[in-house]
């Protein structure tokens, strides 16, 4: 004689508890994919470079112009780049694609990198030496030079405001470059710019309070 | 007095289902007592409080002996008490020893989902 039983299903598990599965997976993915990469952290500054070391490494009572007075001159420095790099390289474009390195390296700085001009010209600086920084051989350094000019103008306005005069001076500068480095004349042109950009570079890369 | 027993068909009762050692017989042979096939369990009528099968809805293959054929659009139907069957898993059979198929005629059709009161009595009787 046979004997069939039956019993009760076993509950499924609610569905509430798998919405949030869900929803924890994805935070926990979400967190690996969109944390920032340590590669932006701002780091320690490079010692190295056509410019002076930065600003944070400095004792806070220095004062600023002792320190720019141990900078070595730029002019010296660009010719010595120069003469390091193949001769496809131009001496200028040599010294800029140096100098955003150092730049980038600022505008990380913790009172500068959340300034969103700063970041949109940073952005528009990285985009302008992009091509450079390639290799391109006709690229003109020209976007590079304003790109560079007007990061330092926002870095300027943001915590800067004595140097108005000259990060206006240098951007002028910028935009009557011919964007070559051909003839003896545009080299002149853009060694002196560069010059400019340096020396306006170290002043940036110390705190505001030290320059005021 | 006892509470009357509420039977219900298993596909009414989507939080049921067989227990482990239980198969699930909807779809099998049913054969008599010579082995002959008589028809197909249909479904499977449940007592939900005890947790048992109590009937097999069994649908008869046309043609047999002495069985009417039924009205256009339906089943000739029989009821079989579990307890009265044996179960070939291997063979997914259901046996019915009583039964043939020159017997089944006498055997109360099933003709409506609602028992009558006397409607065991008769399959006991039919079963001897």
């Amino acid at each position: 004689m046979a004997e069939l039983h039956i019993q009760p299903k076993k509950p499924a598990p609610s569905p509430w508890l798998l919405v949030i599965l869900a929803v924890v997976v994805l935070g926990v993915a979400a967190y690996f994919f969109l944390r920032p990469d340590p590669k932006d952290e701002p780091s320690a500054p490079a010692t190295s470079g056509p410019t002076a070391p930065v600003a944070d490494t400095l004792a806070p009572n220095s004062p600023a112009a002792e320190s720019r007075a141990a900078v070595p001159a730029d002019n010296d420095s660009v010719t010595r780049q120069a003469a390091a790099q193949p001769a496809a390289a131009s001496p200028a474009r040599t010294v800029l694609l140096e100098m955003s390195a150092t730049l980038t390296q600022l505008v990380d700085r913790a009172d500068l990198r959340d300034d969103a001009s700063i970041r949109e010209q940073r952005d528009n600086f990285t985009s302008a030496t992009a091509r450079l920084a390639d290799g391109d051989p006709n690229a003109s350094l020209r976007p590079g030079f304003v790109a560079a000019a007007s990061l330092l103008q926002a870095v300027q306005q943001k915590g800067y405001p004595n140097l108005e005069a000259e990060t206006n001076k240098l951007l002028r500068q910028a935009n009557q470059l011919s964007g070559h480095d051909a003839t003896p004349a545009e080299q002149a042109q853009n060694k002196e710019y560069l010059a400019q950009l340096s020396e306006l570079l170290n002043m940036v890369s110390y705190p505001a309070k030290d320059i005021l | 007095m006892s509470q009357p027993t509420i039977v219900r068909r298993m596909r009414d009762l989507p939080d049921f289902e067989m227990a482990p050692n239980s198969p699930d017989v909807r779809g099998w042979l049913v054969r008599g007592g010579d082995g002959q096939p008589l028809g197909t369990v249909d479904e499977l009528l449940v007592d939900p409080e005890a947790r048992q099968v109590l009937y097999l809805n069994v649908v008869l293959e046309a043609g047999l002996p002495h069985v009417p054929p039924p009205a256009p659009h339906t089943d000739h139907r029989i009821l079989l008490p579990v307890a009265a069957v044996n179960i070939d898993t291997e063979g997914q059979s259901v046996f019915v020893t009583q039964l043939r198929r020159d017997t089944v005629a006498a055997y109360p059709p099933f003709v409506d989902f609602m028992l009558p009161p006397d409607f065991e009595a008769s399959m006991q009787q039919a079963l001897g």
